[in-house]
């Protein structure tokens, strides 16, 4: 082969930086049910530093029949399941059958990279997890970063982790999974995750051409020199269709404002849909033979670019706004705040990202605009490298403060090429959320909002869509606060629909607390009461019994695990709030509640 | 884990070590084995109560009887001429009733996954009663490669360097010996080339790695995407197979890279697919086209077949078949005559390819004035 190293794939999305955080990263696992083992296999492969299981329960060894052959005891968790190894050496070793262990030692052997441990807990609704999370810390040397996954677990237990994540010293990111028959979700909570290379698809680059004009305050010199210093009548013609569609814009913003050739003098650049196409049929009529000039083919195809300006997301705007000397808690607030004071020395604009996209031109051309745009982006590093410093020098006097806030040379230009990309995620606390707790009563109008505006487009076949289906399983989630357990234990006829009424009432309740018991949708739907609906929801819901369907809980376990990908690399932006995945109908959505 | 024992994988690759950063039923040991025949064992050995049949080799050897054995066909496969293969031999299974409607029992479900970095794609085809996958060839335009011009004179990315050594310099050097993507001492000299290449332009960023994305046409891969999808896949499977529940009509897609999207829609069927439907298709073409010429619109355009055979419907003359090779050789004589010369206007053809084995597309020919 032609490479030995087996990151190979995963280092093009993520690089080198991604795959040092993973390296450095420990991931504990509470719960070893199908959809944990599935988010934590998909961690283990692709090299995190170590793991640690949590778990309550036993497995049963397996037992041969009494005429000796041995039955196939059939498991749903392809990580979990009775020990055969001991039972092959001659007995020596008894087998294992802590579940926890058991699930630890199939997933450790999945990359011999990863280090594997675990713990056994009598009851995970007593255990004490603030105690076990700073045990497996400080028992590792590296400063580990971690990452709590929650697998099918009832709301009770799920409160009690989700709290002692949010309070920690230092607040870890925690993902809740759960498969339930054909359906099974995945929430983030996360009180504040910051994301610099937040990779987003489709981003204009950064060219900073409606600055072209003499007036502007903010003028890019060495690109007007460089362009004033070519004459597009003097080229002969291969050279004049090999000129960068960057710099053919230019000259037609420059024929723009000068009203050259009959064209009427411009005080603005395009604005309305009959300037834009005015300023394509500029374009135009500076080709010499558009059919054959791909480059201004490419310029009317790009013309958008010489008009339009890269804003900054308003969420980082407003943090820009807030943050001050005496708010820096982290290296992200002292980036943050020299991006504001570069900013306001340089006319309101951040530093230049510097890269330009390929285009059609000569080599030449192309690598002096390419030399232009990363001298210009490299000196607007050196000034904000020079404003941090002088910031940190500030701090240093004030305060004895530590190096928490220290930025490397590389960290500094990640984020100097990634300004415009910045992002943040802050989630409600899970505990908040299931308790119908809002911090205002404009969050409530808000979140109750959002859910309204998502039952105004439902899925095709609107009892599928899987906002419903989330519902339903929070009524089951009531029943179990309740009773104690899941609804359908006892699986003859009329318990079975003793038990749907039941989880009906919940729906009732929930989809008030809500706010939708007007809502048409929820009507015509969870509260239909038309012969083929009624109760319908709720009957689906009691006949699975929380089963464990291991397709949706491998389904659940990808999506639970990219996402702490994302949360552990601080790289692409992650999901905020909760992926419903409608596994009946193969439909999912994401949803705030 | 569904408990469904009887599985048949057919695979043709070996186990790369770059394999194993997702592919979970293999590990360092295996490198360099067969695919199919590890994930069999490994399965087989960690669930007792499975039967994985391995095949190595290619899905092309299997004929018809061996597809006509299964209830469901997972296709996870890593190209769009593999899928329609599959896709034209298990349409082509499903018979006709004396109405003209499917008989339901030679209806073989498809479930077909696809992943590229973080985003996948899976979908159910039910041969001749949902869309197939011919009917959304268009959403998987052709590889798009660098402009030879671009590459050959006015290089400007790194990306621009690595293809002229590999599609320029490398046939030149080595007329007679094809580049060895797996083998490192020709990546490495491909990547040295790029390198010299790229000093001399000026042009930074040659690496290694860039080499092996472009020459290999790398797309990222990771566990997590993978997982989804297939499990996805599987999910639909076990509800086809059990009718414990309804089925994905038809298709859904993942995107993770902002949040996670999902989407799911009915991909519709196309009119004249020209696997899934039984339309006679049109063409009208100047009379002095050539019959070689019509080939390669028939390669080259919409229809991207591969290597066409053309006989005439009515009359059942053969005017070129590509195999066998006698054959070939005395039909080779028709593919520069002017199509006129050999069929009359609105003359049917029957075309056969090998994307398409055991049906053929209906064209009709009218010559323009």
């Amino acid at each position: 082969m032609a490479t030995t190293n087996k990151y190979d794939r995963q280092l093009r999305l993520w690089g080198q930086n991604g795959q040092k955080s993973l390296s450095e990263s420990c991931i504990i696992l509470i719960g070893c049910s199908a959809a944990g083992t599935e988010s934590l296999k998909n961690l283990v492969l692709p090299g995190i530093g170590s793991f640690h299981v949590i778990d309550d329960q036993i497995v049963e060894s397996r037992t041969n029949n009494a005429s000796g052959s041995s039955n196939h005891n059939r498991f749903s968790n392809f990580f979990v399941f009775p020990d055969h190894d001991s039972m092959t050496d001659n007995g020596e070793n008894p087998p294992l059958t802590s579940r926890a262990e058991i699930a630890s030692k199939h997933l450790s052997e999945l990359n011999p990279d990863v280090k594997g441990s675990f713990t056994d807990v009598p009851s995970l609704a007593n255990a004490d997890y603030a105690s076990i999370f700073k045990s497996v810390t400080s028992s590792s040397s590296a400063d580990h970063h971690l990452l709590v996954i929650a697998a099918d677990l009832p709301p009770c237990i799920l409160k009690s982790i989700s709290t002692v994540c949010w309070n920690y010293q230092k607040p870890i990111p925690l993902v809740i999974v759960r498969s339930y028959g054909l359906l099974g979700t995945v929430r983030i909570q996360t009180p504040l995750h910051t994301v610099i290379e937040s990779k987003p698809d489709n981003s204009n680059p950064d060219l900073r051409l409606f600055t072209f004009q003499s007036s502007s305050p903010s003028s890019f010199d060495t690109l007007i020199n460089f362009v004033n210093s070519i004459q597009l009548k003097t080229l002969e013609s291969h050279e004049h269709g090999h000129i960068p569609y960057l710099i053919i814009l230019c000259k037609a913003i420059e024929k723009w404002y000068n009203g050259d050739d009959n064209n009427t003098k411009r005080t603005e650049l395009p604005k309305t849909f009959e300037e834009k196409k005015d300023f394509t049929n500029l374009i135009k009529s500076m080709s010499r033979n558009y059919n054959h000039e791909l480059n201004f083919q490419e310029a009317v195809e790009k013309a958008f670019l010489a008009y339009s300006k890269k804003e900054i997301p308003y969420e980082i705007l407003e943090l820009l706004n807030n943050v001050c000397e005496d708010s820096i808690m982290s290296s992200f607030d002292l980036l943050l705040l020299t991006l504001k004071r570069f900013m306001k020395v340089n006319h309101d604009f951040p530093p230049l990202v510097g890269t330009i996209p390929d285009m059609t031109s000569s080599t030449n051309y192309y690598m002096q605009l390419q030399e232009i745009y990363k001298t210009k982006a490299k000196n607007d590093e050196m000034q904000m490298k020079e404003i941090m410093n002088g910031i940190q020098n500030e701090l240093s006097t004030k305060s004895n403060q530590s190096n928490a806030t220290a930025v490397s040379d590389e960290e500094l230009s990640i984020f100097c090429k990634n300004v415009y990309n910045l992002h943040l995620t802050k989630t409600r606390s899970y505990t908040s959320e299931y308790d119908f707790f809002y911090a205002s009563n404009e969050q409530k109008e808000e979140i109750q909002g959002d859910l309204m505006a998502d039952t105004y487009d439902p899925y095709e076949v609107p009892v599928q869509t899987p906002m419903l289906w989330f519902i339903a399983l929070r009524a089951a989630d009531a029943f179990c606060d309740e009773y104690g357990h899941y609804p359908g234990k006892d699986s003859r006829k009329l318990a079975l629909e003793s038990d749907a009424k039941i989880v009906q009432g919940y729906i009732e309740m929930i989809v008030e607390k809500m706010g939708l018991l007007d809502n048409e949708l929820i009507k015509s739907t969870l509260l239909s009461t038309d012969d083929d609906l009624k109760n319908a929801f709720a009957s689906e819901i009691t006949r699975y019994y929380n089963a464990e369907v291991h397709n949706i809980a491998s389904v659940v376990g990808g999506i639970a695990s990219q996402e702490a990908v994302k949360l552990i690399t601080r790289q692409y932006e992650p999901m905020n709030g909760t992926y419903v995945y409608n596994g009946i109908a193969g439909v999912a959505g994401v949803y705030q509640f | 884990m569904s408990n469904i024992p009887n599985v048949d994988v057919i695979d043709l690759d070996s186990i790369d070590v770059t394999n194993l950063n997702r592919q979970f039923l293999f590990r360092q040991k295996d490198v360099g084995s067969s695919k199919a025949e590890v994930a069999a064992k490994f399965i087989n050995e960690r669930c007792p109560w499975m039967k994985v049949t391995p095949h190595h080799g290619m899905i092309q050897d299997k004929d018809l009887n061996f597809y006509r054995s299964f209830n469901c066909i997972i296709s996870g496969l890593d190209n769009v001429e593999a899928r329609r293969w599959l896709n034209a031999t298990v349409c082509s299974l499903v018979e006709l009733d004396e109405d003209g409607d499917p008989d339901p029992e030679t209806i073989i479900p498809i479930v077909d996954g696809g992943t590229e970095g973080f985003a996948g794609q899976a979908r159910v085809i039910l041969p001749r009663i949902t869309s197939c996958f011919e009917c959304s060839l268009d959403s998987f335009p052709p590889q798009k490669t660098f402009p030879l011009c671009t590459v050959a004179e006015t290089p400007r990315l790194p990306e621009h360097c690595i293809a002229y050594a590999f599609t320029i310099q490398w046939p030149t050097v080595f007329p007679d010996k094809k580049l060895d993507s797996d083998s490192p001492d020709d990546m490495k000299w491909v990547y040295e080339k790029a390198l010299i290449r790229s000093q001399k332009y000026d042009i930074e960023g040659v690496t290694y790695m860039l080499t092996m994305g472009v020459v290999k046409n790398i797309i990222p891969a990771v566990a997590s995407t993978n997982a989804i999808v297939s499990a996805a896949c599987v999910n639909e499977t076990v509800k086809l197979l059990t009718f414990c529940s309804q089925t994905l009509n038809t298709y859904m897609m993942f995107m993770g890279k902002s949040g996670v999207y999902s989407h799911t829609f009915v991909y519709e069927k196309k009119d004249n697919c020209p696997v899934c439907s039984a339309t006679v298709r049109k063409m009208q073409v100047s009379p002095k086209m050539t019959l070689n010429e019509l080939l390669q619109t028939l390669r080259d355009g919409d229809l991207r077949l591969q290597a066409p055979s053309v006989t005439a419907a009515t009359s059942g003359k053969t005017l070129y078949m590509q195999k066998p090779a006698a054959l070939q050789k005395i039909t080779k004589v028709n593919l520069d005559k002017k199509l006129n010369d050999l069929i009359e206007d609105g003359e049917e053809l029957t075309i056969t390819d090998p994307l398409f084995p055991g049906t053929s597309l209906g064209l009709s020919i009218f010559f323009e004035n």
